[in-house]
């Protein structure tokens, strides 16, 4: 690809995470971050990541190393990956997506997102206030008028109208 | 690996029993109880929300103070009345309407679609967040749905908003009545109107670059203003055309593609913007239009659908645009030779079509789809550059000719790179043993092969039997067969 002068050597970065642990990563595989790639072309080549903590930061180098060797007959094998790969609890999620949004990997935030997405299908309010543990804040009138205003939404049945194109 | 404390974190995390996909369960302690999806900034949100079915994510509204301000300031607003189990029929054909429809039922429905059409107006006008995309869907029964129609459009473009798509019709599934609105927005770039009856509209939209009506009705006056109105329009799409104008002008001088689709009644075109780039036919079998383009030699792209060449003038029409680049052909009538010269085509695609006879100069041609009858390409050798030839092979063509046009097409299009042969069974390709003597000569120039067949029923044994020993020099075979692919090297 690039004009590479003497040896075959391919060209690597060294990671560090917030807790200072470093990860050594091709650049060619780490440049899926578009963060990571920006300070590339800054000729940066330790790459600080005050953001990322080491667990959460393993687990990125994993995702990216599987989708940098992705190939047109590996779909399959990446597919199989991906769906493991969010076989996560929702703190280690939460913690992805949060060091996906930063580090500017489209792919990953994607399916993160449709991770989340994927537990909050077709339950009940009730069960994803449980699920992920949020607070109810309304008063007991307020959640009765935001209730009547998607009336339409609870009813039963609505399940099968699908205009997730917007 | 070894495990690591978050900072913050007041015990190790240990692995806990269903904390899986779908059960729920999580911290068990309630003092501890943190909410794991909240706090997320507000654009991950979003992507959730884009992720969900709308009735899911329209849900989440409910959650939380939070959640409820996120859905509620969302930028892209949705409002379709069949969400509310309305219909919204389509089809105005007289015979078609049943009235029995606008009932009871269906008004209750409507009704309730137009409270919540207000209130959500009115929680709105709490979030002064700018507005992305406004869609709004459905049937305006009287004055006041009206005016809440206007005061929503209004709302929309004063909250900035970049995409516009209004689909509304009256009583009955008639054209409703778009007027006396002051289309001005300085950032609307996608405007689409949908079978409304347009009149005394003022249109000021310098930023519009794409314009689309749908079955639309509007007088040569109003027609004008619009298209005067939107000064840097690039894109302008016209469906379902029913109004008779004598000729259509379209002059806007940064027009780029023009496309008009199924017009109700013959007709005609003038263009004369200057820099159009792309245009796009479809026409039904019964109505076809004059079309006359002034700047032939900038339109790169060009689309036609559903001509009826029973004059003979197809051909002449497209090489009447010398420097096309991209033509695409589909379901064309009375079609029997095209004999195309276009120094600059590099894509083809003919779709639909019976037996015609296709003759292209084109010597830089890269790309070429077919689908359809037995058309035979005489000549195409050469174009010596053509690296993609995908053939869809439709076997309810199958007939005695069949397999000598096959042959024909491996011999003609040996020279690709890449020919690919895609089929739904395996009777399209595997030549019959009766037929072995009459489809000599083997055809020894072919190098690479793809084939693709959607059944699982052939073996590749039996494509490697029936088919492929017409091809002595083949190096190279990829079979795909269901949705397993192998690719198979010949020793030569």
């Amino acid at each position: 690809m690039a004009s590479s002068s003497k040896t075959e050597q391919k060209k690597m970065l060294i990671l560090k995470s917030s807790e200072e642990e470093e990860f050594e990563i091709e650049e060619s595989i780490a440049v899926q971050s578009g963060t990571i790639k920006n300070m590339v072309e800054d000729d940066f080549t330790l790459i600080p990541l005050p953001n990322v903590d080491t667990e959460t930061l393993i687990k990125i180098i994993k995702y990216m190393k599987k989708h940098g060797e992705k190939t047109k007959s590996n779909e399959k094998d990446i597919e199989e990956f991906d769906k493991e790969f969010v076989k996560k609890s929702f703190t280690e999620l939460k913690e992805l997506v949060l060091a996906a949004n930063y580090l500017h990997i489209t792919s990953l935030i994607d399916l993160l997102c449709q991770a989340f997405a994927d537990r909050i299908k077709n339950k009940s309010v009730k069960a994803i206030r449980e699920i992920f543990g949020i607070p109810n804040d309304f008063t007991p009138e307020e959640e009765a008028e935001v209730y009547e205003q998607h009336k339409w939404a609870h009813e039963e049945g609505k399940e099968h109208i699908d205009h997730s194109a917007y | 690996m070894p495990r690591r404390r978050k900072r913050g974190q007041k015990k190790s995390r240990t692995p806990k029993i269903g904390m899986t996909m779908t059960t729920g369960g999580g911290d068990k302690e309630d003092t501890d109880r943190v909410d794991r999806i909240s706090s997320l900034p507000i654009d991950i949100i979003r992507r959730i929300h884009l992720c969900l079915p709308r009735v899911d994510a329209v849900r989440t509204s409910v959650l939380s103070q939070r959640w409820r301000t996120i859905w509620a300031s969302h930028p892209k607003i949705y409002l379709n009345e069949e969400d509310f189990g309305a219909e919204f029929s389509v089809f105005r054909d007289k015979d078609e309407v049943d009235f029995s429809k606008y009932c009871d039922g269906e008004k209750e429905k409507r009704k309730a679609f137009l409270t919540y059409l207000q209130k959500s107006l009115d929680i709105r006008h709490k979030y002064f967040e700018h507005v992305d995309t406004f869609f709004l869907q459905m049937t305006v029964e009287n004055a006041s749905a009206e005016s809440l129609v206007k005061k929503w459009i209004d709302f929309a473009l004063k909250k900035k908003v970049k995409t516009l798509h209004i689909s509304l019709k009256s009583r009955y599934g008639k054209r409703f009545d778009l007027c006396n609105i002051a289309f001005i927005a300085a950032t609307l770039v996608d405007l689409r109107i949908e079978y409304c009856q347009i009149s005394n509209c003022s249109f000021i939209l310098p930023t519009l670059s794409s314009l689309c009506l749908v079955d639309v009705f509007i007088e040569d006056n109003d027609f004008k203003d619009l298209l005067a109105g939107c000064p840097g329009i690039e894109q302008l799409r016209i469906t379902l055309y029913s109004k008779k104008l004598p000729t259509m002008v379209v002059s806007n001088p940064t027009l780029k593609l023009f496309g008009l689709y199924y017009p109700s009644f013959n007709g005609k075109v003038l263009i004369e913007s200057k820099h159009l780039e792309s245009l796009e036919f479809s026409f039904s079998r019964k109505f076809m239009w004059d079309i006359e383009i002034t700047s032939r030699t900038t339109v790169r792209n060009l689309r036609l659908r559903g001509v009826n060449d029973q004059d003979r003038t197809l051909t002449h029409f497209i090489n009447e645009f010398p420097l096309l680049e991209i033509l695409v052909i589909s379901d064309c009538s009375n079609l029997q030779n095209l004999y195309l010269s276009q120094r600059n085509l590099s894509s083809f695609e003919i779709y639909q079509v019976d037996e015609v006879e296709v003759r292209i100069d084109a010597p830089k041609l890269k790309s070429l789809e077919y689908t359809g009858g037995l058309t035979l390409f005489p000549g195409i050798e050469a174009s010596k550059g053509l690296e993609f030839v995908r053939f869809y092979l439709n076997p309810e063509m199958l007939n005695d000719g069949w397999y000598i046009w096959l042959r024909n097409i491996l011999e003609c299009f040996a020279h690709a790179k890449h020919l690919s042969l895609i089929c739904q069974s395996e009777q399209a390709i595997i030549f019959p043993d009766e037929l072995a003597e009459v489809l000599l000569p083997t055809i020894n120039d072919l190098k690479n092969l793809e084939i693709r067949i959607d059944s699982f029923a052939a073996t590749s044994q039996q494509i490697l039997d029936g088919f492929v020993w017409i091809l002595p020099g083949l190096k190279t075979l990829s079979l795909t067969l269901g949705s397993i692919t192998k690719v198979i090297e010949f020793p030569q």
